[in-house]
């Protein structure tokens, strides 16, 4: 019954989809403001609609109704409640509906928020946004639909993939989506203000929060995936380089560029048809990630089945391409950058190095990441491009990003003086080469990790300086309008954009802090009885017994180790194999020995017969850097949220 | 731009940032362990692809196939084997499919020039764009300020940017 | 290199992507079943003891075409095939084919179990210890079976289940 609710909503969020298109088509052509309001109020219903569908199918899998054949295959009775709740986005599906309900409370808040304000374009955006709806809502109830029965109904489910049956499966997926589908916003803008030809930097303006939130989430999104992967896959390491993974980074890469590269138009009015490209090519990107990673045509880790939606996906992107582009190329005469009388170094030109090197970026994990396709089609080859083709490529670009990310603060608009430019960079870079000379010869490492160090601790020398001085030129030289000095702690949140942009860069430095112990990284593996003790680095692993216990659903089988640190209190910890009632191979679960500087990452191979067990180690410094950078994105992207531009302050259009 | 008391805080400031990014590094450099061959082992078969599981190495998989992977490079080592002439013997059983990286050699070097290409060409347009904007756009000299003007500009900062 | 250049750059990128997705999602191979390096060479020798103790080499069996089968007894697509390569084996034998099955990454029991359970009948026989049979012919999953010519050279591999035509072809050709 509630099911059947849920596939009829769907089914009226898809008339709703269609029937706001044209009505906002009839409205701007008829210029009638009635039907364009019309064509608004629709997408609200259409997005209570897919949230009742949405919702229905939560329930389907609360109550286990494996009468829908999407229950059966992705849930089972034994399954915890909470993972009964996220088992929703488990697979494709339901994932799609997810996509689909974030796309339409998007949507909702574009007509809530913009009421009074961007009427000369809202009508041509929601009619980009509600394009995107109906491709989505026809996938849903033509070729992916979640609500399908199956007769005759099976008394248990297939069980949820023991993989997702973790915490990363509740904030990796929604997080990543968050960020995919939010710059479908700045998109539909974009193309909105093409459409209506309306081509000044309202769109850039507008959507600046909406492209921050976005990056942060499909940042969020893929550091989350990399913590699951590290602590799932159980095999040290955080990022593999996996099409699917390199389809999340590339829209990140391009979202990132896009970041920054608007700020030379609000600032300068420059590089307006880059802008359009890069935002562009940030949406057909996180399409195409979605294509790659459901259509199957690339191997991968993800064990999503193979569907049969890729045509329509393919289609979707072809159009979307062609239609974007071109209007691009009708309009660019119209999109005329100021002419820039600039200096070499300035920020105008590092921010064009800055897209330069991420446009690199992402041309080689989408050529690397499609290669052995061409291989085989160009060459009849069948070739393997994995993470040593892209860390031999990707390295190299990260470093000069880097250093470029630490100069930028040094540079102005428009022209910088060279002599304390000089100045500013001799020490910062003079630093970082004895710094990392000293670390690189004392702990023998090779030259890679002397080049990332030093870009790490350049570009993390200027930032902290340059936050310093930011609060102190508030709280020392500046004076509130009252001519009080501001206080310390008011200094603190002065100055937002600049903070927020230095606390992310700030974690952009930790992140590479944290790739720099990649280059430190041991391993070992050993067999050894109950009672027996084995050494490795700083630690000593004592084998205490054999674990066996019942957790939820799944029955571990594990050892229980102490670890020894010579001046520290010995730790308990217990990597085991745990046993899903519905897989029939065991999974891996990794114990980790967190220290502020390093993981002792443990994992079980085997338990033998004869009562020993056989453990992989490894030691993986600067680990935890990656994750704390999370931390930093956050609250830097709340400095970054909470500045208004000056020229939306008092604006309303 | 700073009185001296400040500069001083600030270079102590970039003392300490200097000593922190020392300290942070120190604990990594533990002593390697003394086991060459696994080393050896482990890295020859990060090298491999798992023909099983495929999105991981040979190193990084328990799978039955790379298990004897790993033992036959254990094996062919003891026997003096050089890594070139283990990943060999491995691309005549399986292909080049087996490398995780592709030899540069024939056909692969598409995929390795072609960053590099775009890197060479965009870098050459950009730079040849950016000096002939300086050279065409010189800007006129500017007269340094004097110190009158300088408290005046430094006012009229503080009065607008109290955001 | 004027704005024209550029778009002009930019679309050709876009249909290139475009190109090979379609190519991928249409013509290419499942990215996961990886051809044999080995067609059209010479078949690695091996010598093998089966399961009942006979010794058996691939150069002693020069001048008749070879079904090489690999095989585990935890593996589900080998019971599948595992009546289709006996009834093969029954009628091919005696017309001059040899067919053996090479148990992989399995414990000696297993095997047996599951060479009673299936009743085979063909050359039976572990793998050594270090597994270097599969690894000579490159075997990437079980069941791989590879078709070896009278002359001792590799036809062809298939991967998964093998099924009847395929070795009635192969054979009928070859005797």
């Amino acid at each position: 019954m509630i099911v059947d609710i849920g596939y009829y909503a769907m089914l009226a969020a898809m008339a709703l989809a269609f029937y706001s298109i044209i009505a906002t088509i009839l409205g701007i052509s008829k210029n009638n403001q009635n039907l364009i309001q019309s064509g608004k109020n629709s997408l609200l219903i259409m997005f209570l609609m897919v949230l009742a569908a949405y919702l229905s199918l939560t329930y389907a899998f609360a109550s286990d109704d494996f009468s829908v054949r999407f229950v059966a295959m992705h849930s089972s009775t034994d399954l915890p409640f909470y993972y009964k709740l996220t088992a929703v986005w488990g697979g494709m599906q339901g994932s799609l509906l997810l996509w689909q309900m974030i796309l339409g409370f998007f949507t909702a808040v574009v007509v809530m928020r913009y009421r009074t304000t961007n009427h000369e374009i809202l009508p041509h955006t929601m009619l980009v946004l509600s394009l995107i709806s109906l491709f989505l809502l026809f996938l849903l109830v033509g070729w992916s639909n979640p609500f399908t029965r199956i007769f005759p109904v099976p008394a248990e489910g297939r069980g949820l993939n023991p993989l997702l049956q973790n915490p990363g499966m509740v904030y990796h997926p929604p997080s990543l989506y968050l960020g995919y589908v939010g710059f479908s916003v700045p998109f539909a803008f974009a193309l909105g203000s093409l459409l209506r030809g309306k081509l000044d930097n309202n769109w850039i303006l507008t959507t600046r929060r909406w492209t921050l939130f976005s990056w942060f989430f499909l940042t969020l999104g893929i550091l989350l995936g990399a913590n699951w992967a590290y602590i799932e896959l159980g095999w040290g390491g955080y990022w593999a380089w996996d099409p699917v993974e390199n389809a999340s980074l590339m829209p990140w890469l391009t979202g990132t560029a896009f970041l920054h590269s608007v700020i030379v138009q609000e600032k300068r009015n420059g590089l307006k048809i880059w802008n359009m490209v890069l935002i562009f090519s940030t949406f057909l990107l996180s399409i195409l990630g979605t294509f790659i990673t459901r259509s199957g045509v690339l191997g991968s880790v993800h064990a999503f089945s193979r569907s049969n939606i890729g045509p329509a996906f393919l289609v979707f992107i072809a159009v979307v391409f062609v239609f974007s582009f071109s209007l691009l190329m009708y309009r660019q005469s119209r999109l005329v950058s100021e002419s820039r009388s600039v200096s070499f170094f300035c920020k105008e030109n590092s921010f064009l190095l800055n897209n330069i090197v991420f446009l690199v970026m992402t041309f080689t994990v989408l050529y690397g990441t499609v290669f052995p396709l061409l291989a085989e089609g160009l060459a009849d080859k069948k070739l393997s491009i994995q993470a040593p083709f892209f860390n031999s490529i990707m390295t190299p670009l990260a470093i000069v990003m880097i250093i470029l990310m630490g100069v930028t603060h040094l540079l102005g608009w428009k022209k910088t003086s060279t002599g304390p430019l000089i100045k500013n960079l001799a020490v910062p870079l003079l630093i970082a080469i004895v710094v990392m000379l000293l670390l690189t010869i004392t702990a023998g490492a090779s030259w890679q990790f002397f080049l990332l160090g030093l870009a790490a601790v350049f570009a993390g020398y200027i930032v902290i300086i340059e936050f310093v001085r930011s609060t102190r030129i508030r709280s020392g030289h500046r004076q509130e309008s009252d001519g009080a000095k501001p206080s310390f702690l008011r200094s603190i949140i002065l100055d937002k954009r600049r903070k927020g942009g230095l606390i992310i860069h700030l974690g952009i430095v930790f992140f590479a802090i944290g790739t720099c112990g990649n280059f430190f990284n041991q391993e070992t593996s050993f067999t050894f009885a109950v009672g027996e003790s084995k050494t490795f680095g700083r630690y000593t692993l004592v084998f205490q017994k054999i674990d066996r216990f019942q957790e939820r659903n799944v029955r571990n089988e594990g050892i229980a180790i102490e670890v020894r640190q010579t001046g520290k209190t010995s730790r308990k910890i217990t990597p085991v194999k745990s046993f899903y009632p519905t897989s029939p191979q065991p999974m891996t679960e990794v114990a980790i020995h967190r220290t502020l500087l390093e993981d002792l990452y443990v994992s079980l191979s085997s338990i033998n017969q004869d009562g020993t067990a056989t453990v992989v180690v490894y030691i993986n410094p600067m680990v935890n850097f990656i994750w704390a950078s999370m931390v930093l994105f956050l609250i830097g992207i709340l400095y970054s949220l909470s500045y208004k531009p000056a020229q939306l302050r008092n604006v309303k259009t | 731009m700073f009185a001296a008391p400040n500069r001083l805080r600030m270079n102590a400031v970039r003392i300490i940032l200097a000593l922190l990014t020392l300290t942070i590094f120190l604990p990594t450099s533990s002593i390697l362990l003394g086991e060459d061959l696994e080393d050896q082992v482990r890295d020859i078969s990060h090298k491999l692809r798992c023909p099983t599981c495929q999105a991981m190495s040979v190193k990084e998989s328990e799978a039955g196939l790379s298990l004897n992977m790993k033992n036959k490079v254990r094996e062919m080592l003891e026997a003096g084997s050089s890594e070139e002439e283990i990943l060999e013997f491995f691309v005549e059983r399986y292909g080049e499919w087996i490398l995780r990286e592709p030899p540069k050699k024939g056909f692969n070097l598409v995929l390795w020039l072609a960053p590099l290409i775009l890197i060479l060409v965009i870098g050459f347009i950009v730079i040849r764009t950016l000096l002939r904007k300086t050279r065409t756009q010189k800007t006129p000299p500017v007269t340094p300020l004097t110190a009158e003007e300088q408290t005046k500009i430094e006012k009229d900062l503080n009065r607008f940017q109290s955001d | 290199m004027n704005r024209k250049t550029y778009f002009a750059l930019g679309i050709l990128l876009g249909c290139g992507i475009l190109v090979t997705m379609i190519y991928g999602l249409f013509f290419a191979s499942i990215p996961n079943e990886i051809p044999s390096a080995q067609i059209g060479k010479k078949a690695h020798a091996f010598s093998i003891t089966t399961f009942s103790g006979q010794p058996v080499t691939l150069e002693g069996l020069k001048g008749k075409p070879v079904i090489l089968n690999f095989w585990a007894s935890w593996c589900v697509a080998c019971r599948q095939e595992a009546h289709i390569l006996e009834r093969a084996h029954q009628r091919y034998t005696p017309q001059g084919a040899v067919f053996i099955g090479i148990a992989i990454n399995d414990t000696r029991e297993a095997s047996l179990a599951f060479i009673r359970r299936f009743g085979k009948t063909y050359l039976l026989a572990p793998d050594d210890k270090t597994g270097s049979i599969s690894l000579d012919y490159g075997v990437t999953a079980v069941p791989e079976t590879f078709l070896i010519d009278k002359q001792g050279f590799i036809v062809k591999k298939v991967l998964g289940a093998v099924d009847r035509p395929t070795i009635e072809d192969f054979l009928n050709a070859q005797l």
